[in-house]
């Protein structure tokens, strides 16, 4: 066999495929018929210095992919598959992958590392493989042990700390860890390699780290080797390593980090105005993650105020602004060229930039005395860059600072950057156009009494900006963000919105245009260009721009027409076609929202035909699944048709039926449940006919395992919704609904509260069983509400079971209680029984009647009237 | 369903990845913030129709399977909230086109077939309801109104219900227009048929009923009258009875609130009510709650005996306990009641002090409660302040009085005057001790400081209060080696005496008279001026 198998590692990566599947299924084959043996050859295949590096590589990439996948379902799938092998083989594999750490082989070495990483990712949770921390060590600790198996062996402690969670190690295991770590970086080390490998470990370990920097000793120790070797002579690599490590430092060990301020300041600052720029970079980052750092325990501190906030706040960004700034300015100054037109460069200006914009999020208004000079100074010199810089840093300052502060320099500023949309220098003209685009996200306040957008301006600006958008494409989805944020400001300024209505056809028909572009080689303009039209309709002056919307309307129609049409014959085709698609059908949908509510309905209305026949060629262009889009679209339409859209239902319901049943895309189903819910209050009892077919799919979906849990709380509302539109004749469902309530109510009294995701699903289950519970009381009230007395006792212990928890929000809270007054509406005297005996109503209701969540009194008013009297009746 | 939690959570990532970072740099909107924010507004737009639809719901009765939200008016409230006359809606003028449906219409409900009558009756319903409608005002006929009541009597059908739902809608809204508007309705003999409806076994014709007649009854004395001489009083207070849906309740209280407005007829009658109006004053609605309320205030605005009655309903006490609710629109009708019971005899007065007011009163005054609850609230407490000597002190062991002052000095001009009456009351009816103990307060320097105003009646309730407060003061002199009235001193050294004088120009004969006997028996001696005099006792701090 030892043979053969290596044959068949081979066999399985070569260039024939007849070949390839040969060995791939004997490899199978081996693998399900003995599980156990399979793991011990690849491991051995590993370990065997005389194994071709080919075969051994293989061997270590199956081992691994055996231990852990990203699936969750199937990673917990392979963990119980290892734990349930033979101790003894799992003590051979494990003893021949350590003895691999001291191969010759560099690939084996480290395919090693990794299977042990994972190995003990299993293992070391269930308090197996004890001895591993100290056997990894061992081989560190040895004075003569060759520096390519301390290497290697430090490389695997890091993945161990990467894979392990801090609770599973002992405090002296760590320890043990971190001295060794901290050991194999100084200088005592003659090895580089073994010196990266310790500091590349020392960042995995950081996290166990907590007990030994809350030492002082230990944490200046642990400081001073790392800032050592952020400036060791030997390589870059290393000092980037130790760079990282200090970025970590900075977000974990916030709270110590006062004391080495000044040595970090000067260390950073050398590093950018004189390493390497891989280093460089993780130097911008340390300032970058502490000013994020510091944002978020000013939120921290706001949000705690109350509580006397145990929330340290040193302010260092604040206090380091003075040199920190100049620093960040000079970095603006080193850009290359064209970086604006290739997305993978990453440098030391834009990370400057970068950095700047979220040192001027934390500290404000202070920031801007300190860059304007560098502004002014650089806005008008000959050389690009500094135009550039200029201009960049302005665009940096603008999130942070006040908009008092920023106004009077945006205003006395427009006509510049106006003017600069003109440079010679395209990466010029794409920064000022972002810096433009920036102007009107964060300081243009059209509502305000004195906008810096305003009729004397806006003609100058709008002659700018529709020339631009026909720049260089990067420029154009510049200038497309701008015109984006521009038409924003204007959403809910009332009658100011008006100011854009002169030019709303002329930017439609630049956007369009735009859209047309054959020069585009990157997708983002054609998107852009669509989102940008989105919002100046959304945002536009619905009576004054009625008739050019309709207008659009029907170009947009024409568009998703055209886009049915193209030939399609690669799945590249394919992906345009609907990529496409789901730009125009998002425009649909936005002008049926636009128009829809407001006078521009009977556009919609008339154009409804048109469009659901385009939604339905859409949904033609595929076999197995539905364009989200345009069901999203199709949502919005049945609001605006109402009853009407019953005549689309014959040929629509194919498709909802599709989108429903698509749980491998749970989005798509998601969206087509919510759809379900919005044609049902379009057609009251007219989808009776559909409700079999839907019922019947949605009691499936919510059964079904693979279906991505978030589905689940809007099936049941979906069943409320249902009912609600039915009324009595919801009757033959309710055998089936109702059991599904019951347990999902049951189940959520029993999920762990612990984990924040879990207790977010908990409330969105628990607002849409009660959501199903009040349609369902509600639909059968006016007719046969003694249908619901079965059910009602479990509501009412789930209702109780609810209040006791208090990890209900006041959504579910308010639901909760307009169930119980549906319960006392439907079944009147009918629950006296019910609530005999109990009294956790009466403290629920006075516990809301107190709230100051005016719903939510009032709810509980309606609920606690109908209560009383039902008792009385 | 979902997947079980993994024994160890994975970790979060530490720090943001470079192409993260990357992503920030000149970041803009991207497609898919696009997409998720449609998809939250549909979200959105979902929540609050699945709302919709379920309180329509629970508002609803049986009988009416889909009634349009947007045609919803609210009653309309006895003083303010008609639609204005003075500000017409404009108006487009009726087209050819306009007058031929409406002839359709008018068709409709004349003919004998109870769907096309419901349609037409939707349609009118319709019209009306939208403001400025051109369609309205030809609506308004005799003939269609005649109609209208007509169909308020139909039954025979399984729409019968609907039907009179409907017309009582559609009647509602032309009640909810100007005065002629509502006088074709009335002249229609629509009043007692619409409370014949109050007697029909479905909860929302009853309920439209009611609103139709709520706003007939805000129109007039004159409606309010054929109203109850219909009967509709005796029909309104059947509703109240433990079946009642919260809606039902809510529109009664409101009608009966209206019907209170004017006198009612007979004393039996505003008995009956209050026995009603006792239990709802516990109600937990706030809407019932505040229509009860000012049900109570408008009886108290119609004289003595009425008072007197509500004081007999033992609802007094729980009267002052609402001052302390949550809602003004609770305590606004609440303190308007209570300042007319307290305008009323002593003994009277006395229930509400009982009932513990001065606390409630003082909380009023002080927290930031909207002007004209503290200003009714301020007048209520010179009421008492008129009262009898007990009263006075119950005033001064809430220790009000400094309340009082600082008001009288630096409140709104309204509640300024009502905090002076206040003082002038109490310094006029108080004993010597009790005055004593209003000047130890500073209520001279208040009184003097009012000399200036221009109001004679509350000028001479002032001077009023400073004689008593004079005769006091000789009562010390005679106790002071010195032999001085200090009283007199204080009001020279603030000024008050300057005042006093130069009320001998101001042009109303009991002003004047007064003003000279006080100046006669207080100062002018021998003809000299007074003169204030030295400080008896040397300094020695």
């Amino acid at each position: 066999m030892a043979m053969e198998f290596t044959q068949a590692l081979l066999a399985a990566q070569s260039p024939d495929t007849q070949t390839r599947t040969a060995a791939e299924a004997s490899l199978k084959q081996f693998q399900e018929q003995n599980l156990p043996q399979f793991l011990l050859s690849l491991s051995v295949e590993l370990s065997n210095e005389q194994k071709p590096p080919e075969s051994r590589r293989l061997a270590g990439i199956i081992l691994k992919n055996s231990l852990d996948a990203k699936d969750s379902a199937r990673k917990e799938y392979l963990t119980q598959q290892w734990v349930s092998v033979d101790p003894s083989i799992k003590f051979q594999i494990k003893e021949s992958l350590l003895r691999t750490l001291g191969s010759s082989a560099a690939e084996a070495r480290h395919t090693s590392s990794q299977v042990i990483a994972k190995v003990a990712s299993i293992e070391i949770p269930r308090k197996e493989w004890q001895d591993l921390i100290g056997k990894l060590l061992g081989n560190v600790t040895q004075t003569f042990a060759p520096g390519f198996l301390k290497q290697a062996t430090l490389e695997a402690l890091g993945y161990v700390c990467e894979e392990v969670a801090p609770q599973d190690l002992e405090q002296d295991q760590v320890n043990a860890i971190l001295t060794a770590v901290v050991q194999g970086m100084t200088s005592a080390e003659p090895n580089s390699d073994v010196r990266l490998a310790a500091i590349r470990a020392l960042y995995n370990a950081l996290d166990f780290a907590q007990q030994n920097f809350e030492n002082q000793v230990e944490r200046n120790f642990i400081m001073k080797v790392v800032c050592e070797t952020a400036v060791s002579k030997e390589s870059a690599e290393i000092r980037q390593a130790a760079f990282e490590c200090l970025v970590a430092i900075a977000s974990i060990y916030y709270d110590y980090l006062e004391p080495y301020m000044q040595t970090l300041f000067n260390l950073t600052a050398e590093a950018v105005r004189g390493d390497e720029e891989q280093v460089a970079l993780q130097a911008i980052e340390f300032w970058s993650t502490l000013a994020e750092e510091e944002m978020e325990r000013q939120d921290d501190c706001v949000a705690l105020d109350e509580l006397n906030s145990p929330v340290l706040h040193f302010h260092f960004i604040d206090k380091a602004l003075e040199s920190l700034v100049p620093m960040l300015l000079e970095t603006l100054l080193k850009q290359e060229e064209d970086q604006d037109q290739d997305d993978t460069v990453w440098n030391l200006s834009m990370a400057g930039g970068t950095c700047l914009g979220l040192v001027s999020k934390t500290v404000g208004d202070k920031v801007v005395p300190l860059v304007m000079p560098f502004v002014e100074r650089n806005i008008a010199k000959a050389d690009w860059h500094s135009r550039e810089a200029a201009t960049f840093a302005f665009g940096s300052i603008l999130e942070g600072p006040s908009v008092e502060k920023l106004s009077p320099l945006a205003r006395s500023g427009f006509e510049f950057l106006l003017s600069a949309m003109k440079d010679q220098n395209s990466h010029v003209r794409d920064t000022t156009a972002w810096t433009l685009g920036r102007v009107f996200e964060l300081v243009h306040r059209p509502a305000s009494g004195d906008p810096i957008v305003n009729e004397k301006n806006l003609p100058g600006i709008m002659t700018v900006l529709l020339e631009s958008i026909r720049d260089v494409p990067n420029v154009a989805e510049k200038v497309c963000g701008a015109l984006y944020f521009l038409a924003q400001g204007y959403e809910d300024a009332g009658p100011a919105s008006k100011a854009l209505t002169p030019y709303y056809e002329s930017i439609i028909a630049a956007l369009l245009s735009t859209a047309d572009r054959v020069d585009v080689s990157n997708v983002r303009l054609r998107a852009s260009a669509y989102e940008t039209l989105n919002e100046v309709v959304r945002c536009s002056y619905a009576p004054e721009t009625l008739n050019t919307t309709a207008q659009l309307l029907q170009e947009i129609i024409r568009r998703v027409i055209q886009t049915v049409e193209l030939q399609v014959v690669s799945s590249d085709d394919k992906e345009k076609q609907s990529d496409l698609q789901a730009l125009l059908c998002g425009v649909l949908q936005v002008i049926i929202q636009k128009l829809g509510s407001s006078e521009g309905k009977s556009v919609i209305l008339q154009a409804a035909d048109q469009m659901m026949m385009v939604f339905l060629r859409v949904f033609g262009c595929r076999s197995s699944t539905v364009h989200e889009e345009a069901m999203l679209a199709i949502g919005a339409l049945a609001y605006v048709t109402g009853a009407d859209f019953a005549k689309y239902m014959s040929e629509f319901y194919r498709f909802l039926e599709m989108g429903l049943t698509n749980f491998e895309e749970y989005q798509v189903c998601s969206i087509s449940v919510g759809v379900v819910g919005d044609i049902c209050r379009a057609l009251d009892d007219k989808i009776l006919p559909y409700c079999d077919g839907i019922m019947t799919i949605l009691l499936k979906d919510l059964s079904n395992a693979m279906l991505n849990r978030s589905v689940k709380p809007p099936i049941f509302s979906c069943f409320g919704d249902i009912a609600l539109a039915i009324g009595e004749k919801f009757d033959k469902y309710l055998i089936y609904a109702a059991p599904m309530m019951q347990s999902a109510s049951e189940m959520c009294m029993h999920l762990d509260t612990t984990d924040d995701d879990m207790v977010e699903y908990i409330n969105q289950l628990r607002r849409g069983i009660f959501e199903a519970y009040s349609g369902m009381l509600q639909g059968f009230k006016n007719s046969n509400s003694e249908i619901m007395i079965p059910y009602a006792r479990s509501l009412v212990q789930f209702i109780e079971a609810v209040f006791k928890d208090n990890s209900s929000d006041d959504l579910v809270t308010k639901a909760a209680v307009a169930a119980l007054g549906d319960v006392a509406d439907a079944l009147g005297g009918g629950i006296k029984v019910l609530l005999a005996n109990s009294s956790f109503y009466n403290e629920l209701l006075s516990e809301c009647l107190l709230s100051e969540d005016y719903t939510l009194k009032e709810t509980a008013e309606w609920a606690h009237t109908l209560i009383q009297h039902a008792l009385q009746s | 369903m979902p997947p079980s939690p993994s024994p160890s959570p994975p970790r979060p990532a530490r720090r943001t990845p470079e192409n993260a970072r990357k992503k920030a740099y000149k970041e803009q909107t991207d497609v898919t913030n696009g997409r998720r924010r449609r998809e939250a507004q549909l979200l959105q737009l979902r929540k609050s129709r699945r709302e919709d639809t379920l309180s329509k719901r629970r508002r609803d009765d049986a009988s009416s399977p889909s009634t349009e939200p947007e045609s919803d008016i609210g009653p309309a409230s006895p003083e303010s909230d008609r639609p204005s006359s003075s500000d017409p809606p404009p108006l487009a003028c009726a087209t050819d086109a306009d007058s031929n449906k409406l002839l359709g219409i008018i068709n409709g409900l004349k003919s004998e077939n109870i769907s096309l009558q419901l349609e037409a009756t939707i349609k009118i319903r319709k019209i009306l309801s939208v403001d400025g409608n051109s369609l309205a005002e030809e609506v308004i006929t005799a003939d269609v109104v005649a109609r209208l009541v007509e169909l308020l009597s139909s039954k025979k059908n399984l729409r019968g219900p609907q039907l009179q739902v409907e017309a009582a809608w559609a009647l509602t809204n032309i009640t909810a227009g100007t005065s002629e508007h509502t006088e074709v309705v009335t002249n229609a003999g629509a009043v007692p048929k619409l409370v014949k409806l109050l007697e029909s076994p479905r909860s929302n014709v009853r309920e439209q009923a009611m609103w139709a007649l709520g706003n007939i009854a805000a129109e007039s004395q004159r409606c309010r009258e054929l109203v109850i001489d219909h009967g509709g009083l005796g029909q309104l207070l059947s509703q109240f009875n433990e079946h009642a849906k919260v809606s039902n309740l809510r529109m009664a209280t409101w009608t009966l609130s209206n019907l209170c407005f004017g006198k009612l007829p007979s004393k039996s009658q505003t008995k009956a009510v209050l026995q009603i109006l006792q239990q709802l004053l516990n109600s937990i609605d706030e809407k019932i709650l505040s229509d009860t309320c000012w049900a109570v205030s408008y009886l108290c605005n119609h004289g003595t005996d009425e008072i007197q009655m509500v004081i007999e309903s033992q609802i007094c006490c729980r009267l002052v306990k609402l001052l302390m609710h949550s809602s003004p629109k609770v305590v606004t009708p609440v303190i308007l009641a209570l300042a007319n019971v307290s305008a009323a005899a002593d003994c009277q007065v006395q229930f509400l002090i009982d009932s513990g007011i001065l606390q409630c009163l003082l909380k009023l005054l002080t927290r930031n409660y909207q002007k004209c609850i503290r200003n009714q609230a301020c007048m209520t407490v010179s009421n008492i302040c008129a009262g009898t000597a007990a009263q006075i002190q119950a005033i001064i062991d809430a220790k009000m009085v400094p309340l009082l002052i600082q008001l009288s000095q630096h409140g709104e001009s309204d509640i300024k005057k009502e905090a002076i009456w206040a003082i002038a009351n109490a310094t006029s009816g108080g004993s010597p001790d009790q005055i004593r103990s209003l000047v130890g307060d500073g209520c001279i320097i208040a009184l003097c400081n009012a000399l200036v105003l221009s109001d004679a009646d509350l000028l001479y309730a002032c001077l009023n209060g400073l004689e008593s407060i004079l005769k006091v003061g000789e009562m010390e002199k005679m106790k002071d080696e010195a032999g001085t009235n200090p009283y007199a001193v204080i009001m020279e050294e603030c000024g008050g005496l300057d005042k006093l004088e130069n009320l001998q120009g101001f042009n109303n004969d009991a002003i004047f008279e007064k003003t000279i006997k006080l100046l006669e028996s207080y100062w002018v001696e021998e003809g000299s001026e007074y003169e204030a005099p030295k400080d008896p006792s040397p300094d020695d701090t």
